[in-house]
């Protein structure tokens, strides 16, 4: 490398430094400085911001309160539902999509479009359409009673699956980009019918996508206040609910930094056990 | 089943709404043999091989293997392989699991796929590279793993689509050599589409000439190459002057006032429009005014490895190609002699 | 292989069905993520004072209730604000950024991208609650300065990302060819590359406007009396009472929210959400 090239390679790294200093500044504070505060608080001897003291007893409560560990248990059996069922729903609308790709770029459009309206919103027209659903059921005397779709564990899933099914379905998509379809045809001839070829060709190259969108909806599912807010009508209870209603209810900062504290813990786990699985299933593979 | 009806194509169409396709085609093949369906992009041969393999629905016609009809068989059922234009290696498999995938399909025990594999990737030469994946191989090395995963399964037909056309010239040479010799070797039954008339003649037993969905004709590549019937085939193949003639009685007249002694019969039925003449059977000397001999004038010169091959223009506008050996040339602009050694002349009809 | 096979009958039988381009499934799956916008706006043209689903009547009468009803409407100015003000900062952090990525070295680079990452994997609740205890400490909690910030950082990302798209669909070498002529780094870039990245900064405007616009899970935390955005108004309304004027609300949310995804498809930005950005060959 010559003087000059050496120089102006300087010059440019300095100028890509400068040019994303606001950025990496802006994120790098907003990010550690909140959690940084979130850790401090939760171990804070009082239930104040900027109390001093050390204990480690809102995290000996938690996993000593029977009511809290349901909590947990809710949010981590809601979390696993959805990121189940968006996965197989995602992975058959991602499949179909690759292979009948008629007007692909409206589909996605309106797939993509109920993202960009508000989550309140959505979460209202599910309720006003659920009961229309029991009100046609009834009417059609297919049930005596009214299915507890709204305000019920089953309701919160449903809503979730609503929420995560556009970044399940894309994330999927984008793995099976690399489904050619001479290698189904190849499998053909090779003497593959149809169940050997969707599960010996397609699902192998979905599996990234099905691991990118399931971690992105986990961490969703189990991250949500207000789906379970509205959609579970105060009957279940989940650790981000119990995290809010401790702050803005009852000023127990302790206590909620230290939910929140394990919550992202027991987030954190089946995500890295994910995103290694993920991983090491498509090695060689880019 | 011996005979030429091992494989038998009767009457199949199929035409795209975009135009394209093939439109009523008859071939048969025995067995053991390879067949080169040789062709321009787009006239249909592969549409052709698509069909055979049971990835597309014939319009009308039929296949015929081994004495079964074929044609209402979904493709998995078919035993037959396909080799790809681009290989279409499975992306999540190894080498290993790409090549054993049909015997796995087929219900081959695992111990017995597993020596199988590895005897097809020791044919191809690639014993060492069971474990990688395809991303981790060559060009050439992806194309072998291809042709290993096609034949590992002793296949009715083997079917390759253009599989070296994504090669360097070198690989490409070397590869169809060790193509030849494994179907000799294997007693493969093959069907090789190809637009390339140098594979065509170093891999077919018979070669088909197809344009525009319709087979021009067939034959062994000697017949094919050296006398073809049609002017297409000769046209399309560029190894010979293809001259337009006119016949008058027993004799043809070319556009120069040449006149060629026809044999009885050299168009089969049908009217000879023209001849073919290799550019070697036309003798050019400098300057002028030879006996029997018509005055040109050099157009455009050539070196190529057999010789130099000169564009000659005569007085009324035709064009021919004439070789030389390297030193016996003209310099463009210059005027020539031309003698015709008609004998050597291949009657064409259309 | 079995003789059926081999008989007429299986030859004529049609074999294959023409494929469909367009999968009922897909179809089906579509409708149903749809169908409750559509629910909320057919419960908002009802005339009766009740939810009516389907409506009977048709009126317009909710929406100006809607829009007169005075919690409604400060809140609907207060998310405007906020959104607009998300835009520019967003902006500001943003463009100078995806140039660095694209035009910059390996490092810088990957920098961002792990910047980037942290607060898509970081759960909202957490940074919500971290947001508010820091504001708390600093005294800030009664302004709208963490509204802000917490929008920004949810904005980011995307917004990124179609940027660095947007630039990398761009030629170098135009900007080489614009040095070739004469013009400096900065005015090649003024003249060339900004330009052609105005469609992409379209796009991350409107990712920008509609993630604040539409947050609710830092604003729920940020809200304060005074300053509560429209989506924690309406979630709160709708803890007491559904109506329609509530419904017509809503409708103008999803107008807002269709508008954008059209602006978005203009622009060629939709495909960023949800990382479909990958083009297919």
């Amino acid at each position: 490398m010559t003087v000059a090239t050496a120089a102006r390679g300087e010059e440019r790294a300095r100028t890509g430094w400068l040019l994303s200093a606001p950025l990496l500044l802006f994120t790098a504070f907003m990010f550690l400085y909140p959690a940084i505060s979130v850790i401090r608080t939760s171990v804070a001897g009082r239930e104040e911001v900027n109390a001093g003291g050390f204990t480690l007893s809102h995290y000996t409560d938690f996993f000593t309160d029977e009511l809290y560990l349901k909590a947990l248990s809710n949010t981590l059996l809601i979390a696993v539902l959805t990121v189940l069922i968006t996965g197989v729903l995602g992975l058959v609308y991602a499949y179909q999509l690759t292979m009948r790709p008629g007007l692909r770029q409206l589909q996605l459009a309106l797939l993509l479009t109920p993202l960009l309206v508000n989550g309140v919103v959505r979460i209202f027209g599910l309720q006003l359409g659920l009961i229309s659903v029991n009100d046609l059921l009834m009417w059609a005397n297919l049930v005596d009673s009214p299915l507890g779709l709204n305000y019920s564990f089953t309701g919160i899933v449903i809503a979730l699956v609503m929420f995560q099914f556009p970044f399940m379905a894309m994330a999927v998509y984008a793995s099976l980009s690399r489904l050619d379809t001479t290698l189904v045809e190849a499998a053909q001839t090779l003497g593959a019918g149809r169940m050997s070829v969707l599960a010996r060709v397609v699902f192998p190259l979905a599996v990234p996508g099905l691991v990118a969108g399931g971690v992105l909806t986990f961490a969703a599912a189990a991250g949500t206040f207000i789906v379970p807010a509205m959609m579970g009508g105060g009957r279940v209870n989940t650790v981000p609910q119990m995290i809010y209603t401790s702050v803005s209810q009852s000023q127990l900062w302790a206590t909620a930094s230290a939910f929140a504290v394990i919550l992202v813990v027991v987030l954190v786990v089946p995500i890295m056990v994910g995103t290694h699985f993920g991983n090491r299933d498509t090695a060689g593979v880019r | 089943m011996t005979g030429t009806d091992y494989l038998t194509v009767s009457g199949v169409s199929k035409q795209y709404p975009g135009g394209g396709g093939v439109d009523g085609i008859d071939l048969t093949l025995p067995r053991g043999e390879m067949l080169v369906l040789l062709g321009p992009s787009g006239c249909g041969k592969t549409t052709l091989l698509r069909v055979i393999a049971g990835l597309l629905a014939p319009d009308a016609g039929g296949v015929r293997l081994d004495g079964r009809d074929i044609t209402g068989v979904p493709t998995h059922r078919r035993n037959i392989s396909m080799v790809f234009q681009t290989w279409a290696l499975f992306p999540t498999m190894s080498v290993r699991d790409n090549v054993g995938f049909g015997l796995r399909m087929r219900g081959v025990p695992r111990g017995q796929r597993r020596q199988r594999v590895d005897e097809a990737l020791a044919l191809v030469g690639l014993a060492d590279f069971a474990d990688r994946r395809p991303r981790q191989l060559s060009g050439g090395q992806q194309q072998r793993v291809a042709l290993a995963r096609a034949i590992v399964t002793q296949p009715a037909v083997l079917l390759l689509d253009e599989p070296l056309s994504s090669l360097d010239h070198r690989i490409r040479v070397q590869l169809r050599g060790q193509l030849k010799r494994l179907q000799r070797e294997l007693g493969l039954t093959g069907v090789y589409v190809t637009h390339d008339h140098t594979e065509a003649l170093a891999l077919g037993d018979r070669i088909a000439v197809i344009d525009a969905g319709k087979v021009v004709e067939t034959g062994t590549p000697v017949d094919v190459f050296n006398r073809p019937r049609r002017r297409y085939t000769a046209e399309f193949l560029a190894l010979a002057n293809v001259i337009p003639v006119t016949p008058d009685g027993s004799e043809l007249r070319t556009p120069f006032g040449d006149v060629i002694e026809a044999e009885p019969g050299a168009g089969g039925g049908a009217p000879v429009v023209a001849v073919a003449l290799r550019p070697d059977a036309i003798r050019m000397a400098p300057g002028t005014g030879a006996p029997g001999s018509h005055t040109g004038v050099v157009r455009a010169v050539e070196y190529q490895p057999g010789g130099v091959l000169h564009e000659v223009q005569l007085p009324d506008g035709t064009s021919v190609q004439v070789v030389v050996a390297p030193g016996e040339g003209a310099a463009v602009g210059s005027e020539v002699g031309l003698a015709f050694e008609w004998k050597k002349a291949v009657p064409l009809i259309d | 292989m079995t003789a059926t096979l081999d008989a007429p009958a299986a030859r004529r039988r049609p074999r294959r069905r023409e494929r469909q381009k367009i999968s009922v499934f897909t179809l089906v799956i579509t409708v149903l993520l749809l169908l409750p916008l559509v629910v909320v706006a057919l419960a908002a043209v009802n005339p009766e004072p009740y939810l009516l689903f389907p409506p009977e009547d048709f009126s317009l009468h909710w929406f100006s209730a809607a829009l007169d009803y005075p919690s409604f409407r400060t809140s609907l100015v207060l998310s405007l604000r906020i959104a607009l003000i998300v835009v520019v900062v967003g902006l500001l952090i943003t463009v100078p950024a995806a140039v660095a990525v694209t035009r910059g070295t390996g490092r810088v680079r990957r920098s961002v991208q792990l910047a980037m990452a942290t607060p898509l994997v970081t759960p909202d609740i957490l940074l919500a609650l971290g947001l508010l205890i820091m504001l708390t400490q600093l005294s800030m909690s009664n302004s709208l300065v963490g509204l802000v910030l917490g929008h920004v950082l949810v904005g980011l990302p995307i917004a990124l990302q179609v940027l660095v798209a947007g630039l990398a669909g761009i030629d170098p070498n135009l900007e080489h060819a614009a040095a070739t002529l004469g013009a400096s780094r900065i005015r090649a870039f003024l003249a060339v590359t900004l330009p052609n990245m105005l469609p992409a900064i379209g796009s991350a405007a409107l990712f920008l406007f509609i993630f604040s616009f539409d947050n609710v899970s830092i604003s729920l935390f940020l809200s304060a009396p005074g300053q509560t955005t429209l989506p924690i108004t309406l979630f709160q309304y709708l803890e007491n009472n559904a109506d329609p004027t509530v419904a017509a609300m809503s409708t103008i949310l999803v107008i807002v929210g269709v508008a954008v995804a059209l602006l978005l498809g203009r622009l060629g930005g939709l495909g960023q959400l949800a990382g479909g950005g990958r083009r297919r060959r």
